[in-house]
């Protein structure tokens, strides 16, 4: 009994992994198409960028999926997996790195705005019913954690002189 | 017949509002002497949030149907995953850089301290302005998905704490990755060095530490590039991985004392400045 319950997890949690691969697979597309049109980057290049960014891409979701603690984001999983990979003593590290130089840094993050700019659809509802008050406050917290953050960085990296 | 989930009509959409938005490419201008740069980032968010069928949507009636409430539902999924790519750019950009990143090790924990400071002037404000214990719920933390649930759980998000997380998580939804691709270069105007702005981004979310990094990149010197990132990605590292902790331990209990502290003077200042009691409602 405890065993058929257990294949059924299991499952489940395979295809969701699988799912959200294949859903990573068109963003891919998405991000090389851009990729073409606003840097005209040689298709082969591409290619093998895709892949390799790919490949730690699906080990990362794997991670998130099956890893319930501690309980991270999955940006947070694949910022990890891929710099563990580079550290300069991995054997990977250099090959990873240049194969990656194809992809733009800013082009791989565009997609993502997107989905959030349509994701916002749903709270525009909700934001109408919201007082200017807790808008108004929003934007200073927003600015706060940013610039009082940065004030501790930027006198913590004079202090020990850094910059 | 399967049930439409929204992926396909999302990745259209991204894909066209992506490719439009390169075509455009950056705007740049002056204004009073000050150069400014609209990202091409941002048209994609804008557009993105136009295709709204509460926006655009209302005067263009097959767009309601293009971009229907079930895509709009699957939208934040799609933005989850779109999200690993990127964490791979971030991660390649630390990992060979492990020894600075490591070096500047002190400066990295410490600036995870002002992901505390969202309360410092907002929870008096919203005090200020009658917004009460829903001032608690907003400004202890950027309020992103792990404080909707560290609240949801102590106070209930219909609770007035809740309220404010809520109204502080909305905001932030809808201006968040726009206020902050404008604030990284308004943070170098003020004097900041790049690195010190790069650490400050890894704030909780990942898309607003993506469109601050992106907008500092751009207006930085292109030699600070690299370390950045390198830098943006290790906070943003730190910050998923303590940030919870902290929110929980640490900011929620911080503001509570911060509110039990300064809500007396601030009642008593706004008895005398509008003769009122705080709101009733958020």
């Amino acid at each position: 009994m405890t065993n058929a319950v257990q294949t059924e997890k299991e499952t489940t949690t395979f295809e969701n992994i699988l799912e959200q691969v294949k859903i990573v697979i068109v963003i891919y597309g998405i991000i090389a198409v851009v990729h073409m049109v606003s840097v005209g980057s040689k298709l082969t290049d591409l290619g093998k960028a895709t892949l390799v960014s790919f490949v730690m891409v699906v080990v990362s979701i794997i991670l998130k999926n099956v890893v319930k603690r501690p309980n991270l984001p999955g940006f947070a999983w694949a910022t990890l997996v891929s710099f563990v990979l580079t550290v300069p003593v991995s054997p990977v590290g250099d090959f990873i790195v240049t194969t990656l130089g194809a992809y733009s840094f800013g082009l791989v993050g565009i997609p993502l705005l997107a989905f959030a700019g349509i994701a916002v659809g749903e709270q525009l509802d909700v934001f109408r019913k919201l007082s200017w008050k807790i808008v108004i406050i929003s934007f200073i917290v927003m600015a706060s954690t940013y610039f009082g953050s940065a004030l501790i960085s930027n006198i913590v990296l004079a202090l020990n002189g850094m910059i | 017949m399967k049930q439409r989930t929204g992926t396909v009509n999302c990745m259209i959409a991204a894909l066209v509002l992506c490719v439009i938005a390169e075509l455009i490419g950056p705007l740049k201008f002056e204004v009073a002497g000050v150069g400014v740069t609209i990202l091409t980032m941002i048209w994609v968010i804008i557009m993105g949030i136009l295709l709204s069928p509460m926006l655009l949507g209302k005067i263009i009636p097959p767009l309601k149907k293009f971009i229907s409430s079930a895509e709009i539902r699957r939208a934040p999924f799609l933005l989850s995953l779109a999200l690993y790519p990127l964490g791979i750019m971030f991660g390649i950009n630390a990992g060979p850089q492990i020894g600075i990143v490591l070096k500047a090790g002190p400066a990295l924990i410490l600036q995870e301290a002002g992901n505390m400071m969202t309360m410092l002037i907002a929870l008096p404000l919203g005090l200020l302005i009658g917004l009460g214990r829903s001032a608690v719920g907003g400004t202890f933390s950027l309020c992103r998905d792990t404080a909707l649930g560290i609240i949801g759980d102590k106070y209930g998000l219909e609770s007035r704490e809740g309220m404010g997380t809520l109204g502080t998580y909305i905001s932030g939804s809808i201006f968040g990755t726009l206020f902050y691709s404008f604030l990284a270069p308004v943070g170098l105007l003020i004097g900041f060095h790049p690195y010190a702005l790069a650490m400050a981004s890894g704030m909780g979310s990942a898309s607003m530490m993506n469109a601050a990094t992106a907008a500092l990149v751009d207006a930085a010197p292109v030699m600070y590039t690299e370390q950045i990132v390198a830098y943006s990605a290790t906070s943003g590292l730190l910050t998923a991985v303590t940030g919870v902790y902290v929110e929980m331990f640490l900011s929620l209990p911080l503001a509570n004392w911060y509110y039990r502290r300064v809500n007396p003077a601030i009642e008593g200042l706004r008895r005398k400045l509008f003769k009122a009691a705080p709101d009733k409602e958020v």
